[in-house]
């Protein structure tokens, strides 16, 4: 439940058992079914979450009613609403699971006690904090500059197993591309290979 | 709108899941009923269908799983019982709210599940009245809130 957790902050950190034994204590482990919610629009995010096992989506809907995928999560990633989980205020995402998923959840709470107990456990969410910028910078400047075939590129380069496990339609909104659109890439891609 | 909240329920008894399920089945619960036997809780699945029709609730085989999809635990269960729950639950419980029915202070279940939110329900000697018991502050607001009292 808790070994690739410790994969990663191993790789960014480096802890004892004992210090990772009491971090496991701060943790809500929960499984979500495929399809269920672990945050919908209007809810306070509660939770920064962990993903142990399974693939996650947030996304928004807009007045028209179309859906705007904002960030897929796979094993061994962070997903949450920073928003909403800093201020406590709504937020106006949804977080969906799209397979089954084992979660582990953790409070704004139970990290203040995890970096007054485990310091080091700052610098691990730092370099988080620090790649999501990066991360979010990237897909901002890919939204407005990159052409639909590029951003498509891009995506399978850097997340390959998504095509796999990703409906179509999926990644096409996460895109911000039409359905249409996508086929004619995918289409045009195969044909010069 | 918030997302649906699971409630895992593990009782002793027939009876003792009914009268759970009454304290939540008209509110919007998911629950789920652990059985650690199949066929065990058939009979009750039929009556509350009957009786709250629009509930979504399950009977699940496995104690560990439905308390790992749960975010609130509800224990009604003999004192016998309870190491043996607290160990195949412990893993999965961590951080969770665990409302235990009992007719005292209930600290060894406190200590089986040190890392949960253990809030022991105790019902008041001659009175219908109920008085909430527990170490942590925050879970007993919270349970409190559960239960609505």
């Amino acid at each position: 439940m808790y070994e690739l957790l410790y994969k990663k902050i191993s790789e960014l950190i480096t802890i004892s058992d004992e210090e990772f034994n009491f971090c496991k204590t701060l943790f809500v482990p929960k499984k979500l079914r495929k399809r269920q919610y672990l945050l919908q629009e209007g809810e306070m995010c509660k939770y920064n979450t962990f993903v142990s096992k399974g693939l996650l989506r947030s996304y928004t809907i807009d007045n028209k009613g179309t859906e705007h995928i904002l960030q897929f999560a796979f094993e061994g990633w962070w997903i949450g609403d920073i928003y909403s989980f800093i201020t406590e205020n709504p937020s106006n995402f949804n977080i969906e699971a799209l397979e089954v998923c084992e979660l582990l959840l953790i409070t704004k709470a139970s990290m203040d006690i995890l970096f007054e107990k485990v310091p080091k456990f700052e610098r691990y969410f730092r370099i988080l904090i620090q790649n999501n910028l990066i991360a979010t910078q990237r897909r901002l400047m890919g939204t407005l500059s990159e052409t639909a075939e590029e951003k498509y590129t891009n995506l399978i380069s850097n997340f390959p197993g998504c095509l796999q496990r990703v409906p179509q339609h999926m990644i096409a909104s996460y895109l911000g591309i039409t359905r249409e659109t996508l086929s004619r890439i995918r289409g045009q891609l195969a044909t010069r290979k | 709108m918030e997302a649906k909240k699971t409630i895992a329920i593990i009782a002793s008894t027939e009876q003792k899941t009914t009268a759970v399920v009454d304290k939540f089945g008209a509110e919007n619960y998911r629950l789920l009923l652990l059985q650690k036997e199949s066929n065990q809780l058939s009979n009750v699945s039929t009556e509350i269908k009957q009786k709250y029709p629009a509930l979504e609730f399950e009977v699940i085989d496995c104690l560990k799983d439905g308390c790992w999809e749960a975010d609130i635990i509800v224990l009604d269960i003999s004192c016998g019982e309870q190491k043996e729950v607290a160990e195949l639950i412990r893993e999965v419980a961590t951080q969770k709210p665990v409302i235990s029915f009992s007719d005292h202070e209930n600290i060894e279940l406190e200590n089986s599940l040190k890392y949960s939110k253990v809030v022991t329900v105790v019902k008041t000697y001659d009175s219908n009245d109920v008085s909430l018991c527990g170490k942590n502050r925050a879970a007993l607001m919270e349970v409190s809130e559960i239960l609505k009292m």
